[in-house]
């Protein structure tokens, strides 16, 4: 069943109820948010009949840019910022701990580990699938591949990887699959395959 | 001030981004000691960069708590009057603890006279009352801009049927103004849609 409310009651009570900050911040925001919407006002108005917090009020309408600065800020002296900011940063830093770096794995885990992992070093370093693919002499599609944990690379394209991403290739190997096996994939040299495929494209 | 860049660097504060944190910091750091050395430290210098150092360290700790319905400056200042409060409740009970002095030197003789202190509601009292004007509040801010303008010109900033009206139609074509009855039919709608959501809610 609904029950009956009272609206003129509830939206008299919203000045009333309210704390004076949390009035003081809403007339703020209210006023922010008519300006947002093209709306005009008389910002003495509301100061008028909001006087007993119209001091507070008035430098906050200032402060949040709803009326002009017409004085300069109190700025905060420096070293009260520095230490202000050095307890910000420790507060911080116990809810946020910086990421540990990333642990070569004692036990080689799951195929698609490595791949992943390749791909976060690279996005680190800013460098495209394409600038990579292009370097190790493979297409694009082929390292596409092995970034999406679908196709393996030769050993000796990995350590070629390991040093463009700047990781160790124990990293990259740490997490292929232990059914992994590069023996069974067919490799040319680095040189072999450009120079080959540049001839190729020549032709 | 850009609304929208605070949330952006509030969400990415709250999500571990120490930049968007300093970004942040940087931007409220004046704003927010001028209003404490302005209006809560009463020209006390000392005071000031206490109740400045202290609230950011408790802002960030609550940084989670911050749900981006506000001013990020109205926000952190609510930090500063809770701690100045705490400042003034601590300076109040050593004068009571005199003032108990007081009382034994009258058992010896010398007359001493104090005011008691005025009743305040219990914080659970007040806790209930704010959880309600919470309610109605998300309400309003639902409505349509034609209906929640009103409303918060009337409700909030205390303004007059006749202000409101002066204050919708400021830099309006006369063909768009509105007049006295409009603005109060408005009112009614608004109210009755505020008193279905908050029904709807109840029931």
């Amino acid at each position: 069943m609904k029950k009956d409310i009272n609206i003129n009651q509830k939206l008299l009570e919203l000045r009333q109820n309210v704390d004076k900050e949390t009035r003081l911040a809403w007339i703020v925001e209210t006023c922010l948010e008519a300006l947002k919407c093209g709306e005009s006002f008389d910002v003495d108005a509301i100061l008028q009949s909001n006087h007993d917090i119209s001091g507070e009020l008035k430098t906050l309408l200032e402060l949040a840019g709803v009326l002009p600065l017409t004085y300069e800020i109190t700025k905060v002296p420096a070293e009260v910022w520095e230490k202000a900011h050095q307890r910000i940063l420790e507060e911080y830093e116990k809810l946020y701990p910086a990421k540990e770096p990333l642990k070569v794995p004692d036990v080689p885990c799951s195929y698609s580990s490595a791949g992943t992992f390749v791909a976060d070093q690279r996005r680190k370093l800013k460098i495209t699938q394409s600038e990579v693919a292009n370097q190790l002499g493979v297409s694009k599609d082929e390292y596409s591949e092995f970034e999406g944990d679908r196709k393996p690379l030769a050993d000796s394209i990995l350590v070629e990887l390991a040093q463009i991403i700047k990781v160790s290739v124990d990293n990259i190997k740490a997490r292929l699959p232990r059914s992994y096996n590069s023996q069974q994939i067919t490799y040319r040299p680095l040189a072999a395959r450009k120079k080959s495929d540049k001839n190729n494209g020549k032709k | 001030m850009n609304e929208i860049e605070d949330a952006h660097l509030v969400a990415d504060a709250q999500s571990g981004n120490r930049k968007a944190l300093d970004l942040l910091c940087n931007k409220y750091k004046d704003r927010f000691y001028h209003f404490i050395s302005k209006h809560l430290s009463q020209g006390d210098e000392d005071t000031a960069n206490e109740i400045f150092q202290e609230s950011w360290e408790r802002a960030i700790r609550k940084l989670e708590s911050f749900e981006g319905e506000s001013n990020f400056l109205t926000w952190i200042i609510g930090f500063a009057k809770t701690y100045q409060y705490e400042i003034f409740r601590k300076m109040r009970k050593r004068k009571e603890i005199s003032l108990e002095q007081m009382t034994k030197m009258d058992d010896e003789g010398k007359k001493m006279s104090f005011e008691p202190m005025s009743p305040v509601p219990g914080p659970a009292d007040e806790a209930i009352k704010n959880e309600e004007s919470l309610r109605v509040r998300k309400a309003i801010r639902e409505l349509p801009d034609i209906y929640r303008i009103p409303i918060h010109q009337q409700y909030l900033w205390d303004l007059d049927i006749n202000q409101i009206v002066e204050n919708i139609n400021k830099n309006k074509k006369d063909s768009d103004k509105v007049n006295v009855n409009t603005i109060k039919k408005r009112l009614e709608r608004a109210k009755k849609m505020l008193k279905d959501v908050l029904e709807g809610e109840k029931s």
